[in-house]
């Protein structure tokens, strides 16, 4: 059986819990990753620089010296774990989908990366986007923690609103160094909000990875017959005919995910379309950079 | 009166139909599944821009449906512009009698629909006019007249009467009709008495009618409505006469089919006749140059069944029922022949049996007699076993036991030819004698040179023996020997003559049994009578009488409602099939329908020989109009207040607006299918 076979939605769909399917898909993408993505603490020689005042004397390369008869430091890469968070939209539009809803798409993503990122002994935060004060999880290493972080991504029921800026900002705050942002969501949010709170991210020197989580029947409309369409969110409803409605519908959802691709790159955050039908192995290599 | 009618107002109450579109709207609405979509946001954005647009789309598109549903309603009731012609008076309340024309010219089909129909619903749309107080009462009409209500009653009582009765079979007689109505309209409560004759203006209906005089004590507005508004050309089979005969191929039928044309225009159709099963018997061609009647005669040749039926068909018209008109033969079962031969020759052609029995049975042509020969006299019962008709020819004398059984064969109603010869001599013809028609006188023979042999004379053409039997020139035959009896026994018929006075062929009965005695020779021996083309025709001929089956078509013929004779405890079917038993009195008269009635006994044995036709009068497919201005002087001169009302024509106020509503109705279909693709 294949790989792409056992990544398929419908077929991960049916594999039963979070951790299960979480270790498919991790097999999946490191089936087909050639190194780590992450850079994790190391004492690589980077490079030499001619030595100059206030250089401590002990990295003064002495075999060097002796070849060239001038002085030159050795630098190394800083000698780091990377923290990585993930924040989860638990918004009641991410209970949508089929067979897989966003929410079980985006966590599958999350534990995914929580899996690889245990892997590479380095530190992994969750923050769980919901209405109220988001429920939190720092950055720690170890596969205890992970599998904790698993288990909060099971748990996670999607229902009401989610303020997703605010745990963005959450996670700003709890972060100690640079580190690695993931955010997975459908983005239909407080677009100026979550941007401002992004923008904070960025501003201390955070890398972030937006993961648009949506599903086909949200891109295509694919819908024939007339319905009373329902935001489950808001409870608003609005009775339709697909057939009238479809391409003026798909244009606004165009002009939507145009809007926060050109937001993400004006900030130089990553931008990722995801869309539930895809193997969310694919979708992961793309998001690492490795497809 | 002006305004709008219905011809069915009842049926306006599906006006209430209309609501449905707006009904299954609101319902679909109501009903439309709920679909969860987080997106509904930009739903809601672009809902704003189309919103109106379709909004629209679907408000023309819900009025589209509506008016089709009404236009069609509306259409179902037949609305007038105007109301029919003086049937709501605006004096007292009216009692109306409605007189309906049920004769059989009622079924002619105008537009799809039986002009019957057409009377039905104007009808439906003078009852629908009524007002309260006002009564109706409803007499139908064809050569009989029949009250359906119980004298006046309520128009709806009149209109569930008139859906109960159809056309009948016979054509229409207006006089004792109308006096009849005059009888039921003096009973009306009312003093406005009006009386709606509903009719296709067929003339012969009021061919030798005199108009019955209003009664001068009451005003009686008596107004013909012609529901027909044009003239009806038809054409009809009127008549089927069957003829058997022989011809190349042996034994036939000649079918003579009376087809006449009741319309002024010449015409032609296709004529063809049909076995009860559908197979083709013959086919044929009639050409009319002007109205009135064409004989057609095809020959067709004789089924070999006991028992034949078909039907002669012209091309379908408006009134189809006309266009076929059943027969039937009945031929009983076939004849079995015993020919004895008392003087065989050595060749068989030398035999004077083998003249006969080629006459019986004339090689492949076909025959329905069955003749045996033997050669020897001394017959015993085994020999007569099943026999019909014994034939002995040239026979010298006979046992006793031979003529004791013979005799007692005819006596029981076998058939005995008896021909002579030169064996018959003396003590042969003194044996035979208890078989003979006359006492021997002489043995006359011609054969002498100079001496002119005899000929034979005329025969009686209404003897059953000579009917549908066309024996050309009889003196052609000529008999040079012959015998010659003293005198005929007083119970013996002559049937032919020779020239001189000789009877050469005389029947006699015994018992019940009859006896043919020729005087000659049925060989070329003694006469050339073989030669002569009516030897065969004759030779069969004699041998049917003999046997008692001569053919002639069965299916005795009666005009509708006439009583036929049948046997008490007979089972009669008629053409729809309902059977009922002839009670004692044996008398049938459930005979309204035309069409073929078949007979059978209690235990369903059929009995073809007694079935029976009802054929139409020919009266009752002409339909050639009566003037309506001459109706209309007539109907003054009788001192009547009322006038001749053509449908959609001259005398009829009522506008038909059919027409423009189909139009508009096909307008709003055309924009609703536009409206409802666009929509998809």
């Amino acid at each position: 059986m294949t790989t792409a076979r056992i990544l398929d939605p419908d077929v991960l769909a049916g594999l039963g819990g979070l951790s299960v399917r979480v270790q498919t898909v991790v097999e999946g993408v490191q089936a087909g990753l050639h190194r780590s993505p992450f850079r994790g603490s190391s004492s690589e020689f980077a490079e030499h620089k001619e030595y100059s005042s206030g250089d401590e004397l002990r990295t003064i390369d002495w075999k060097l010296y002796g070849r060239t008869d001038r002085y030159f430091v050795k630098q190394f890469h800083e000698e780091t774990n990377l923290a990585a968070w993930m924040i989860v939209d638990l918004s009641a539009s991410m209970n949508f989908g089929g067979p897989l809803t966003k929410y079980d798409y985006a966590a599958v993503l999350a534990g995914s990366l929580t899996y690889l990122l245990a892997g590479q002994v380095d530190a992994a935060g969750l923050s769980l986007a919901r209405a109220d004060k988001p429920a939190l999880f720092p950055a720690r290493t170890g596969p205890v923690h992970m599998a904790h972080l698993i288990d909060a991504l099971q748990e996670g029921v999607p229902q009401g609103e989610a303020d997703l800026a605010r745990a963005t900002d959450m996670v700003g705050e709890k972060m100690r160094r640079r580190g690695l942002v993931y955010l997975l969501s459908d983005l239909l949010v407080d677009r100026e909000a979550l941007l401002a709170a992004i923008n904070r991210l960025r501003s201390r020197k955070a890398e972030v990875v937006v993961l648009h989580v949506l599903t086909p029947e949200e891109l295509t409309f694919p819908y024939r017959e007339a319905a009373r369409f329902a935001d489950p969110e808001t409870d608003a409803e609005l009775p339709a005919d697909p057939e009238t409605v479809r391409e003026a519908y798909t244009r606004a959802l165009r002009e939507f995910i145009d809007g926060w691709r050109d937001a993400c790159l004006e900030r130089g955050v990553r931008y990722h379309l995801v869309d539930t039908s895809r193997p969310p192995e694919r979708v992961l290599r793309e998001a690492l950079g490795r497809a | 009166m002006s305004g709008f009618s219905f011809l069915n107002p009842l049926l306006l109450a599906g006006l209430a139909l209309a609501a449905l579109p707006v009904l299954i709207h609101l319902f679909d609405r109501r009903r439309l599944p709920r679909q969860p979509l987080p997106t509904l946001r930009f739903l809601l954005q672009v809902n704003e821009q189309v919103k109106r647009r379709v909004r629209l789309r679907d408000a023309l598109l819900l009025l589209a449906r509506v008016l089709v549903v009404s236009l069609l309603v509306l259409l179902v009731a037949h609305p007038l512009l105007r109301a029919p012609g003086g049937v709501a008076a605006d004096t007292g309340p009216r009692s109306v009698l409605f007189v309906l024309d049920a004769s059989f010219g009622m079924r002619y089909r105008l537009d799809g629909e039986t002009l019957f129909e057409l009377a039905r619903q104007r009808l439906a749309g003078e009852v629908g006019q009524m007002r309260p107080g006002e009564e109706a009462a409803l007499l139908v009409c064809d050569d009989q007249w029949r009250l359906l209500t119980d004298g006046f009653e309520s128009g709806d009582v009149a209109l569930r009467r008139a859906a109960e009765v159809a056309p009948s079979d016979t054509p229409p007689r207006w006089q004792p009709c109308l006096e009849g109505a005059l009888s039921v309209i003096g009973k009306a409560r009312n003093p406005v008495r009006q009386i709606r004759l509903l009719t296709n203006l067929a003339a012969v209906g009021w061919k030798d009618a005199a108009l019955p005089t209003a009664p001068e004590s009451t005003q009686v507005d008596l107004s013909v409505v012609d529901v027909a508004g044009r003239e009806l050309p038809n054409h009809a089979v009127t008549g089927v006469n069957l003829r058997h005969g022989y011809g190349p191929v042996g034994e036939q039928w000649t079918v003579t089919v009376t087809a006449e044309n009741f319309s002024t225009e010449a015409g032609s159709s296709a004529l063809r006749l049909r076995t009860e099963d559908g197979a083709g018997l013959g086919e044929g061609f009639v050409d009319w140059k002007g109205p009135g009647a064409a004989e057609k005669a095809l020959d067709i040749a004789a089924p070999k069944t006991e028992y034949a039926a078909g039907r002669a068909l012209l091309d379908a018209d408006p009134l189809p029922d006309d266009d076929e008109r059943p027969f039937q033969f009945y031929f009983g079962r076939p004849l079995r022949v015993l020919v004895v031969d008392g003087a065989p020759g050595t060749l068989a052609r030398d035999s004077e049996s083998y003249f006969l029995e080629t006459a019986l049975r004339p090689g492949p042509i076909q025959s329905s007699v069955d003749p045996r020969v033997l050669t020897r006299s001394n017959l015993t019962p085994e020999d007569l076993k099943d026999v019909d008709v014994l034939a002995l020819l040239n026979v010298a004398a006979l046992p006793a036991e031979t003529l004791a059984l013979i005799e007692r064969f005819v006596n029981a109603g076998g058939g005995l030819l008896l021909t002579m010869g030169d064996h018959v001599r003396g003590e042969a013809y003194e044996r035979l004698a208890p078989l003979m028609p006359g006492r021997f006188r002489t043995l006359r023979d011609l054969r002498a040179p100079g001496i002119e042999p005899a000929t034979l004379k005329s025969f009686p053409p209404r003897h059953p023996l000579f009917q549908n039997l066309s024996l050309g020139n009889l003196s052609s035959a000529a008999f040079s020997v012959y015998v010659q009896l003293q005198q005929a026994a007083a119970d013996a018929t002559v049937l032919l003559e020779l020239s001189d006075g000789s009877p050469v062929l005389v029947e006699r009965r015994l018992g019940a049994g009859r006896i043919l005695w020729f005087a000659s020779t049925l060989d070329a021996e003694w006469n050339n009578l073989p030669y002569r083309p009516f030897y065969l025709p004759l030779m069969q001929q004699i041998v049917r009488y003999l046997g008692g089956t001569l053919r002639a078509p069965v299916g005795r013929s009666f005009l509708p409602r006439t009583p036929v004779e049948i046997s008490a405890g007979l089972v009669v079917e008629g053409p729809d099939g309902a059977r009922s038993t002839v009670e004692a009195g044996g008398v049938f008269a459930r005979t309204d329908r035309a069409g073929r009635y078949r007979v059978r006994t209690r235990d369903d044995q059929r009995r073809p020989d007694l079935d029976f036709l009802i054929v139409r009068d020919a009266a009752a497919s002409d339909l050639t109009r009566v003037d309506p201005q001459v109706l209309r002087e007539e109907l003054d001169e009788a001192g009547y207040g009322g006038t001749v009302i053509q449908a959609g024509g001259e005398g009829d106020d009522a506008v038909d607006p059919v027409l423009p509503l189909l139009a508009l109705l096909g307008l709003v279909m055309l924009g609703e299918a536009r409206l409802a693709r666009r929509r998809a």
